[in-house]
């Protein structure tokens, strides 16, 4: 089978790609068991259980998204009176300070990017199952940024983090991390591994057309 | 211009789209992409091992001297406290966080440590055409962990808070902040220089040592 037509598929020539090195595998499916002769790592044409995999990962990401909201990121204890902020509230009070730029980013990284990319997710999930052939380039591409974007969350969590070490004024102030801040990490970490699991593959075998 | 430095045409499947694509030779500096789906198929980065012992040993350097020097400090005459790269994780510990804990060291000391360490078993054989047991297991764990390095990302933290903290009270980066500052670029310039491709196919190449 000549491989030099630019419409055919790994899936269809019988090969597999490596999810390892990239190495084009001949007749991968004969042994399901199958590794890589270059790298070792397991075969597959796509990724196991992808849909699935995905979907209850995100599920779970979004299920912890509401305490993540709702539960203070931070502790703040003043002159003895502890407080509890969550991000929403940290958005507002730098808002209202005047300090509209560190507003944005924390509102950008903390509440647009994991609820766009959560939403991304579900669009992708959806047209896949939907067989969809609508815009596979444009889907991809949304795929990649979903990808790419997904890890700068953690910014809220390093925040917490470097607070924690620095804000240790004795009785004047201190800093501490609360509950929301662990739901809101395991949000970030398992969105991230929502993303590895979705096969952007599925796209392009499930539009119908090759163009 | 010496042949081995010229990455051959191959045949592969892009892993975006899986669509068979034909790539032609790569001069160095040269890179291509999927016809489909626009996705970066190869790169030929020029001198990509050389460069990249010569960053790794960099970074390893610049890491060092983040762990050993004064972080961060902050506060007003009187009360100041001093802190290391460690101080946040061992406060979060300390706190009974030990989700978050785990969390932040995996992604700002666990993962790149492993994935600095794993390019010098790598890297420095590779270079004399040689490999060492396993090398093909450390290769794809560094690809694979990649996107859990968040030196740059925890970086990005510090400057946020500083932003945060400044009308609280002073906050002074030390010699570990810059240092952590350099890490974060040569970081990059090791992602740049090493292409996967070409690592596998001189991996391949090789004699087990």
């Amino acid at each position: 089978m000549s491989l030099e037509q630019t419409s055919l598929t790994a899936l269809r020539a019988q090969r597999a790609s490596c999810h390892g090195c990239g190495l084009l595998v001949q007749e991968a499916a004969k042994e399901p068991q199958k590794k890589c002769s270059r790298c070792g790592a397991p075969l597959h044409y796509r990724n196991a259980n992808s849909l699935n995999r995905t979907w209850a990962l995100l599920i779970t990401a979004i299920i912890f998204y509401i305490p993540a909201n709702l539960m203070p990121i931070t502790l703040t204890t003043a002159l003895g009176k502890t407080e509890g902020d969550t991000i929403m509230q940290g958005v507002i009070y730098f808002l209202f300070h005047g300090d509209w730029p560190v507003a944005l980013v924390i509102f950008t990284a903390s509440i647009l990017v994991p609820i766009l990319k959560m939403a991304a997710l579900i669009y992708l999930l959806v047209s896949v199952q939907r067989h969809s052939p609508h815009r596979p380039l444009q889907r991809t591409k949304i795929y990649r940024m979903v990808e790419f974007v997904g890890r700068w969350s953690m910014i809220d969590v390093f925040v917490v983090t470097i607070m924690v070490a620095l804000v240790q004024l004795g009785a004047v102030a201190s800093i501490s991390a609360g509950s929301g801040a662990i739901f809101f990490c395991a949000v970030v970490i398992i969105t991230m591994l929502a993303a590895e699991s979705f096969d952007p593959r599925l796209i392009w075998d499930k539009c119908g057309n090759n163009d | 211009m010496p042949a081995q430095h010229i990455l051959q045409v191959v045949t592969l499947a892009c892993p975006d789209c899986d669509l068979i694509n034909r790539v032609p030779a790569l001069a160095p500096g040269e890179s291509a992409c999927c016809v489909r789906c626009e996705a970066t198929l190869s790169r030929n980065p020029p001198n990509g091992i050389t460069r990249g012992i010569a960053l790794t040993f960099t970074a390893i350097i610049l890491y060092t001297v983040t762990c050993y020097f004064p972080f961060l400090s902050f506060g007003e005459a009187g009360i100041v406290t001093h802190t290391r790269l460690f101080s946040g994780i061992i406060g979060l510990y300390d706190q009974g966080m030990y989700f978050l804990a785990v969390a932040v060291s995996f992604t700002t000391v666990v993962v790149p440590v492993f994935i600095l360490a794993g390019l010098c078993y790598l890297l420095l054989p590779l270079h004399a055409n040689r490999r060492l047991p396993g090398a093909a297991r450390v290769l794809r764990w560094i690809m694979h962990l990649e996107p859990w390095n968040m030196v740059e990302i925890f970086m990005i933290g510090i400057i946020v808070t500083g932003v945060k903290l400044h009308k609280m009270a002073t906050l002074e980066p030390g010699v570990g902040a810059w240092a952590f500052m350099l890490l974060i670029f040569i970081m990059a310039a090791i992602g740049a220089s090493l292409e996967p491709r070409v690592l596998w196919e001189r991996l391949e190449k090789t004699r087990c040592l």
